[in-house]
């Protein structure tokens, strides 16, 4: 064995920079779009490829050994978007504030956390009018609909087969036309 | 769950699957997809690697700056004893022998058996005391 570096389930710093830099072009390509729909209009999408890509570099995030690095990168940038995502998601603290009269009483600095309501209200609206853009885009078309929303609400996607009637073939097809469709109309991610 | 919460995490969810359906196309799919979204997916592809590429360069810089610290703290301390009286420094020794004779070990062996210490092995002796923490030459300034 020449390498010096322990033998672990996980892939080591030098493995990850070797599985990386050998990824194909249509790789490279897939990590750009993942990276898009990842961003929810909100992130960067290149920042967000390069935090990913960092945290996996610095062993931030570890790669198990095994598993395609380009699914491993994809599934980095979900975690971070929902962790930003959920941050801004956050309800405001509620702090006491003295109410008394004392002038030596210090009273309290209520301290900053995370966004304000002002901030989470844009959140949200931000994703109420991403999801309704995205299901006017389909108004023409109730089938796809029905796929969306059933991705939307959990459902497992035999269960939404069943539902739209499509055999697997026509449903892959189907799901394909919906990503395309969205892809053109939201061309940098979410941006519309 | 409040409507706020849903919202997100419905778009979370669809493009859990819009995800899913990337990473199943075919390379061949990806890349005329690619031709459509970018124009050029050569272009596309050198504009992702070198976010790669940006990343490892600054994982690089970040090792080199953590070296550099590590090494000025070795050579603070593995550089402090170089100038130092003889005599000074064989007082030094006395005094802290004195205050922790559980330091001594060997050091007062040789001493009991009467055997005479050259310089050499008086700052030997002191350079050991400053690795155990006993002894800092930045006491003797000032």
């Amino acid at each position: 064995m020449t390498s010096i570096e322990p033998a672990t389930s996980h892939l080591t710093t030098s493995e990850i920079v070797q599985e990386i830099s050998s990824i194909s072009d249509a790789g490279w390509i897939r990590l750009r779009k993942v990276a898009e729909k990842y961003s929810y209009g909100r992130i960067c999408p290149d920042d967000l490829l390069h935090e990913a890509f960092l945290r996996a570099l610095e062993g931030r995030r570890k790669c198990p050994k095994g598993i395609d690095v380009i699914k491993f990168i994809a599934e980095t940038m979900r975690s971070l978007s929902s962790s930003k995502l959920k941050s801004l998601d956050r309800k405001p603290v509620l702090h006491v504030i003295s109410t008394s009269n004392d002038d030596d009483d210090p009273g309290i600095d209520p301290p900053h956390h995370g966004p304000t309501s002002e901030q989470a209200i844009i959140s949200n609206q931000e994703s109420y009018e991403i999801r309704s853009a995205i299901l006017s885009l389909f108004s023409d078309d109730e089938i796809a609909q029905v796929i969306i929303e059933g991705d939307m609400e959990e459902i497992d996607s035999k269960e939404i087969q069943d539902l739209t009637g499509l055999d697997k073939k026509a449903f892959a097809s189907k799901r394909r036309l919906i990503r395309r469709r969205i892809d053109r109309a939201f061309p940098e991610g979410w941006k519309q | 769950m409040s409507k706020r919460k849903e919202n997100n995490q419905m778009i979370e969810r669809l493009a859990d699957a819009l995800v899913e359906e990337i990473l199943n196309a075919s390379d061949e799919e990806i890349l005329k997809e690619a031709e459509e979204d970018y124009g050029d997916p050569k272009q596309a592809v050198e504009k992702t690697r070198a976010i790669f590429d940006k990343a490892r360069s600054l994982m690089g810089k970040k090792k080199l700056q953590a070296a550099r610290v590590e090494l000025t703290e070795q050579q603070k301390h593995s550089c402090a004893i170089i100038e130092i009286d003889p005599s000074v420094a064989r007082s030094k020794l006395d005094d802290i022998l004195k205050q922790h004779p559980e330091a001594g070990g060997e050091f007062t062996l040789a001493a009991r058996k009467g055997k005479e210490l050259s310089d050499e092995d008086v700052i030997g002796m002191l350079e050991d005391l400053h690795d155990i923490g006993l002894y800092n030459p930045d006491d003797d300034q000032g």
